[in-house]
C-alpha cells in the first residue's frame, strides 16, 4: 500500500489541490430558468485501449504485441469535476479522474510455447481541463453539446509475470522492477447528447428530486502522449492513434 | 420478588446439566485412529452427582450424540457397551483415559464407514450400597470422522518457469466416499515421466491455483491429485485420473511481457517518473492553480 500510494501521490496531490481551490459553486452557477445550479459534473467512460509501446522498437521487435496480440482492451475512467467558470455560452470544468485497464497474456518459451500468464495494469490518473458549449442546448434546443478538453496524465503501471510483479536484471546486474509511474498529456474533443431533449419533463423531475441538472451521452476522440513528455528513458503509454471513448455524464 | 426463588429453581437443572458433560480430548478419530490400536482419548467430567466413599465410575459407549443417546440402565461390568468396568476413588471432577478402538468396539463402529459417526460418552455412578440406583452423571460426544473424498478431476495444468500450476476440482460424492466440503484439501504431486528429478507435491484447496515448484524445465511429469479430508483421512482418497498433456505438463523457461520487453531492449526501466522531465506534470498543474487563483482574487 505504501508503495502504491508513493506512486499515485505525484498525481493526487496536485488533483486535491485543484479541487480544493475550485471556485465557490455559487460563483460558477449558471441555470435556465426552473434549473438547480450548475457546479459540475461526473462522466463515466469506456474505450478501447492499446499503448503504444512497440513504437520505440521502430518494427525491430514489437514486446506488446507479441505477449498480448493486437486488441485493444476496454479502458474504463471516471473524471469527476468542478466548474470554474459558467456562462450562457458554455462552462470551463476542471476534474480529476482515474480508471482502470489491464491486458492477459501467456508467457512464451524459447521454443515459442505458451504457458504461465503475464499481464500489464494501468491505472490512469487525469487532472483535466474542458470547455463544454451549453449554448446550442440552453438557446436553441438544439440537443448537442461540443467539448474540447486537455489534461496531464500520470499512468501507474505494473507488469506482472506469474502474479507477480516481474523482474529482471539490467546490464549492471541490477534489479529492474516492472512497475512505475509514466507522466503524459492529452488532447480531446468530442461530443455530447443532452438527453433531457427527448424527455424534458422527466428530466426536471429528476433535477428537482436528485440535483442533476443535465445528462448527456458522449462520444469523443483522444489523442495522448504519455511518455515522460518525450523522455527518452520513457516506453510510450499512449495509444497511437485516436481513441474513442463514450459514455455517460451528469451535470449537476 | 415472589418470583425470584422460581426462578432460581428453573436455573438449577440447566446448571446441573452444564456440569455433566463429558468432554474427550482429543474430541475426534479419524479413520486412522479409529483402527489404530494405540490412539487414545481422556474423558474429563464434573459429575452432577458428588460421589460417596466406595462408589466407581461406570464409563459406557453408544452409537448417537450426547446424553439422550445413553442407556437410562446401566451396562453389566464387563459389557459390550462398558469401556471402563469401576473407577474407583471417584471425585466430583475427574477424568479417565480410554483407547479409542474400546469407544469404537463399543459403539459398533465401522472405521471403513462412508460417513462420520458421532458416539455417546456416557459416565455412571454406580454406589457401593446395593440398594442405591446407578445413575448417569455425565455425557458427552465423541465423533469418528470416517469420511473421505473422491477422486479429485484436474481442472488445468498450465506450464511456468521450473513450475506447473494445477487448478484442482473436487469430486462427486459416491456411495463410498463422502467428504467434498470446502474444508477438503488437495495435494497435487507432480513426478517427471522420465525418472530424472525430484517429485514436488503441494497442497491447497479446491479451484486454488497450486503451483508444484522447483521442477526441472524440459522435463515431462505427470499431475495427480488426493484429497484430504479436514481430519486427515487422504490416504484412502481416489486420487485423481494423471494429467499428462505433454505440452501442458512441461515446464520451460517462460518470459512475460517486461522480460521480453527488456531483452527487446526497452529503454523503460521502471519507476515513478523518467527524470526531470517527469516532474513537469504536478508542477504544470501547481502553477496552472496558482495562475487561476490570482485571476480570481
Amino acid at each position: 500500500m505504501r508503495r502504491l500510494a508513493r506512486l499515485l501521490a505525484p498525481a493526487l496531490v496536485p488533483a486535491a489541490l485543484a479541487l480544493a481551490a475550485a471556485p465557490a459553486p455559487a460563483a460558477a452557477q449558471f441555470m435556465s430558468m426552473g434549473e438547480s445550479p450548475r457546479w459540475g459534473s461526473l462522466q463515466l467512460s469506456v474505450s478501447a485501449y492499446r499503448p503504444d509501446i512497440d513504437s520505440e522498437f521502430n518494427g525491430r521487435a514489437a514486446p506488446y504485441t507479441t505477449i498480448f496480440g493486437t486488441g485493444r482492451p476496454l479502458l474504463f475512467q471516471f473524471l469527476f469535476s468542478r466548474s470554474l467558470w459558467g456562462t450562457e455560452v458554455g462552462t470551463l470544468d476542471l476534474g480529476f479522474g482515474a480508471g482502470y485497464w489491464q491486458a492477459y497474456g501467456n508467457g512464451i518459451a524459447p521454443n515459442g510455447a505458451r504457458g504461465d500468464s503475464t499481464s500489464l495494469m494501468v491505472i490512469p490518473l487525469t487532472v483535466a481541463l474542458g470547455y463544454r458549449l451549453d449554448y446550442l442546448y440552453d438557446t436553441w434546443h438544439v440537443p448537442f453539446e461540443p467539448y474540447v478538453r486537455v489534461a496531464l496524465l500520470d499512468y501507474v503501471w505494473w507488469a506482472n509475470t506469474g502474479g507477480q510483479v516481474a523482474t529482471t536484471l539490467n546490464a549492471s546486474g541490477a534489479e529492474v522492477r516492472g512497475q512505475g509511474g509514466t507522466f503524459g498529456w492529452s488532447a480531446t474533443l468530442g461530443i455530447a447528447l443532452v438527453l433531457d431533449f427527448f424527455d424534458p419533463t422527466l428530466a426536471r423531475q429528476m433535477d428537482q428530486d436528485t440535483g442533476i441538472n443535465r445528462t448527456l451521452i458522449f462520444l469523443d476522440f483522444t489523442k495522448a502522449g504519455v511518455d515522460d513528455f518525450g523522455s527518452p528513458k520513457s516506453w510510450q503509454l499512449g495509444p497511437g492513434y485516436y481513441m474513442w471513448s463514450a459514455g455517460l455524464q451528469f451535470v449537476f | 420478588m415472589a418470583r425470584r426463588p422460581a426462578l432460581l429453581l428453573l436455573l438449577l437443572p440447566g446448571v446441573a446439566l452444564a456440569q455433566a458433560t463429558v468432554r474427550p480430548d482429543p474430541t475426534y478419530a479419524n479413520r486412522a485412529n479409529c483402527s489404530s490400536t494405540t490412539a487414545q482419548t481422556t474423558w474429563n467430567w464434573t459429575s452432577g452427582t458428588s460421589p460417596g466413599t466406595g462408589d466407581v465410575y461406570r464409563l459406557a459407549a453408544y452409537a448417537g450424540s450426547g446424553a439422550s443417546a445413553c442407556s437410562s440402565t446401566v451396562p453389566a461390568a464387563g459389557s459390550s457397551a462398558t469401556v471402563e468396568n469401576d473407577l474407583t476413588s471417584p471425585t466430583l471432577t475427574d477424568s479417565a483415559t480410554i483407547f479409542v478402538a474400546n469407544i469404537q468396539s463399543a459403539a459398533g463402529v465401522n472405521c471403513l464407514d462412508a460417513n462420520d459417526k458421532p458416539v455417546a460418552l456416557c459416565v455412571y455412578l454406580v454406589p457401593v450400597a446395593s440398594t442405591s440406583t446407578a445413575t448417569l452423571v455425565a455425557a458427552g460426544t465423541f465423533d469418528f470422522w470416517l469420511a473421505v473424498p473422491p477422486a479429485p478431476t484436474l481442472s488445468s495444468v498450465v506450464p511456468a518457469n521450473a513450475a506447473l500450476k494445477v487448478t484442482v476440482a473436487a469430486g462427486a460424492a459416491t456411495s463410498t466416499e463422502t467428504a467434498v466440503g470446502s474444508d477438503v484439501n488437495y495435494t497435487v504431486t507432480c513426478r517427471p515421466n522420465s525418472g530424472t528429478g525430484a517429485t514436488a507435491t503441494k497442497t491447497g484447496n479446491a479451484g486454488q491455483v497450486i503451483t508444484c515448484g522447483d521442477l526441472q524445465n524440459g522435463v515431462q511429469y505427470t499431475v495427480t491429485a488426493r484429497g484430504t479430508s479436514a481430519a486427515g483421512n487422504g490416504n484412502v482418497g481416489a486420487a485423481s485420473a494423471p494429467y499428462t498433456d505433454a505440452t501442458a505438463t512441461t515446464p520451460l523457461p517462460f518470459v512475460g511481457f517486461w522480460e521480453t520487453y527488456q531483452a527487446d531492449g526497452g529503454v523503460d526501466q521502471g519507476g515513478c517518473g523518467t527524470g526531470g522531465r517527469g516532474a513537469l506534470a504536478p508542477a504544470a498543474a501547481i502553477l496552472a492553480l496558482l495562475g487561476l487563483r490570482r485571476r480570481r482574487s
